[in-house]
């Protein structure tokens, strides 16, 4: 049996979660300091992949990334192929899981205390200082749990993954696309091997972040009885 | 030293138009809650931006809206304790006051290490310095708050409600202690507070505000010299007050007004049943016992027909009958403006 959709699935999550990371930890701070309305608006646009089928996902990167189309032929000049290759599911994955990364990492940064900040800048600190040495720190457990979700997620991603990169077993095989072909093909024997592969892993990442959860509260409980 | 302030900001349900300065000295913004105290103290800081007015510290301009500058907190050099101190979680109490001294470059590590060790040894944090915020007491917690705005070298020292966070039994020993620390500090200080105790006993001067304006700023030693608002000593506990019309007080007594003040005030811990000067028949409308001390509700006599309770604090026995005299000192009298 081949390794390779575990590789290739670890591979993407773990690309399509860097990607998440920054840019989840920017949007989350920067979308927070907006207007109600403008917020509103961009909370939308930036959840929107959480609710709609992964397939519609898939459809719009086809038509941005496709071969045929002008994006997918700029970078297919510049030798960047993104359609039917692994660079690809690192995109999809992306799309479709940053949105558990961005509304967590919002919710954190809604409950920091702003004060902690304006303490910050009072003594002298500069904002680049107070976002990454103060704010992600008193975040930390939410911007990790965001992270461990959006990973989980960009692991099992199969909608606009399958429809982007297709499956080309030893290329562009993940996880999920396999158990797919082994399913087609009644090869259930196989099916359910990744199938245990799969939930094992996804079990795992559910219980880290049940424990992250759990000492977030055990802090603020211990936090509270002292003010 | 010195600081001037005049400045102006409009909200959705109240507008501040707030101006005042200071010579140096412990200075305490005395008002109640939404009267635009904290408001004041985060324009000073820079953490809200004002609409318009300036703000001057030692000659240099920390806003202007006619010059359009307006520095960012960072440079201003303006300690802010918040009311919950605002300690960083992730770092230990050591750390927290290090970052103070970030101002201080890398090259000069020996001088940060003296003045960490010289405050920690002030505000006796010897003990808790490897702890974590949560792992304080609240009264700690306010000290490591103090250490790291006084390592900072600020020009000025703003204290928001520095005490509302401590238990009430800790409160006076905090209070001294602060009061010394400051006095010692040497630099300009303004205290926000609610708590007329607080304000009198550790500042030099006492500003009350109400509704976004400053009312009065009074020396604490002579508070009442001068002429006051009735506002003022409001927020300074006086609960007794009569309108004036001439001589004549809405209490139905006669009093000795040559210059034509609007209202008078007495503290309720004013009369006495063995006073001598100025006694009065009284009618007592109700009494509550509490722990050795009566608080009495009453009216002058000459005045039933006046709605102004008067307040009495009172250790002494009083008879049983509802109707004696008592008598208090002219001194204790405080005539006051609109």
């Amino acid at each position: 049996m081949s390794l390779y959709p575990l590789y290739n699935s670890l591979r993407i999550a773990l690309f399509s979660s860097i990607i998440i990371f920054f840019l989840g930890l920017f949007l989350g701070y920067w979308v927070k300091k907006f207007p109600k309305v403008i917020k509103g608006i961009f909370d939308v646009i930036l959840t929107l992949p959480l609710v709609l089928p992964p397939t519609v996902c898939g459809f719009f990167l086809l038509i941005i990334f496709g071969p045929n189309r002008p994006v997918g032929k700029l970078l297919l000049d510049i030798g960047i192929k993104i359609a039917m290759d692994w660079k690809g599911g690192v995109i999809a994955s992306a799309i479709v899981s940053f949105p558990l990364m961005y509304r967590t990492v919002r919710g954190a940064f809604e409950a920091f205390d702003e004060n902690l900040a304006f303490a910050g800048k009072t003594l002298g600190l500069s904002n680049h200082y107070i976002f990454w040495r103060i704010r992600v720190p008193a975040c930390k457990n939410g911007i990790a749990a965001g992270s461990v979700l959006a990973f989980a997620r960009a692991l099992g991603e199969y909608g606009a993954t399958s429809m982007l990169i297709g499956y080309i077993p030893g290329r562009t095989a993940t996880i999920s696309t396999t158990i797919y072909q082994y399913w087609r093909t009644n090869d259930d024997k196989n099916a359910w091997l990744w199938v245990g592969i799969n939930l094992i892993i996804s079990a795992l990442v559910l219980i880290f972040v049940n424990i992250i959860e759990n000492t977030e509260r055990g802090k603020k409980n211990e936090f509270s009885s002292k003010y | 030293m010195s600081l001037v302030v005049n400045i102006k900001k409009r909200f959705a349900s109240f507008s501040l138009n707030v101006s005042f300065s200071t010579e140096g000295g412990i200075y305490s913004l005395l008002g109640c809650s939404g009267s635009g105290k904290s408001v004041t103290l985060k324009c000073l800081a820079g953490i809200i931006t004002p609409d318009e007015g300036e703000i001057i510290l030692d000659g240099k301009t920390l806003y202007s809206s006619e010059k359009h500058i307006n520095l960012p907190p960072q440079k201003r050099k303006v300690g802010y304790m918040f009311q919950n101190y605002a300690l960083f979680p992730n770092m230990t109490v050591k750390q927290n006051i290090m970052v103070g001294m970030s101002y201080l470059p890398s090259y000069l590590s020996f001088i940060k290490k003296s003045k960490y060790q010289e405050i920690i040894k002030l505000l006796r944090l010897e003990r808790i310095q490897f702890n974590k915020p949560h792992q304080i007491s609240g009264g700690e917690a306010q000290r490591v708050a103090l250490a790291r705005i006084l390592v900072s070298s600020p020009q000025i020292i703003l204290l928001d409600e520095p005490f509302s966070a401590l238990d009430e039994h800790l409160r006076t020993h905090l209070q001294i202690e602060m009061k010394d620390i400051l006095t010692k500090y040497g630099k300009e200080v303004i205290i926000v507070t609610h708590d007329k105790n607080e304000a009198l006993l550790l500042s030099s001067h006492v500003a009350t505000i109400e509704l976004g304006s400053i009312i009065n700023v009074l020396r604490s030693e002579e508070i009442f010299s001068s002429p006051i608002h009735r506002a003022s000593a409001e927020l300074l506990g006086y609960k007794n007050f009569a309108l004036l019309d001439g001589n004549n007080s809405s209490w139905g007594i006669k009093v000795n007004n040559e210059n034509n003040y609007r209202y008078i005030t007495i503290s309720n811990d004013s009369f006495s049943l063995y006073e001598k000067e100025n006694r009065h028949l009284v009618k007592v409308i109700n009494r509550y016992n509490s722990a050795g001390t009566t608080l009495v509700t009453f009216k002058f006599i000459d005045s039933n027909d006046s709605k102004d309770l008067i307040y009495w604090n009172t250790k002494e026995e009083l008879p049983s009958d509802d109707t004696f005299e008592v008598g208090f000192k002219n001194k204790s009298l405080i005539y006051l403006i609109d």
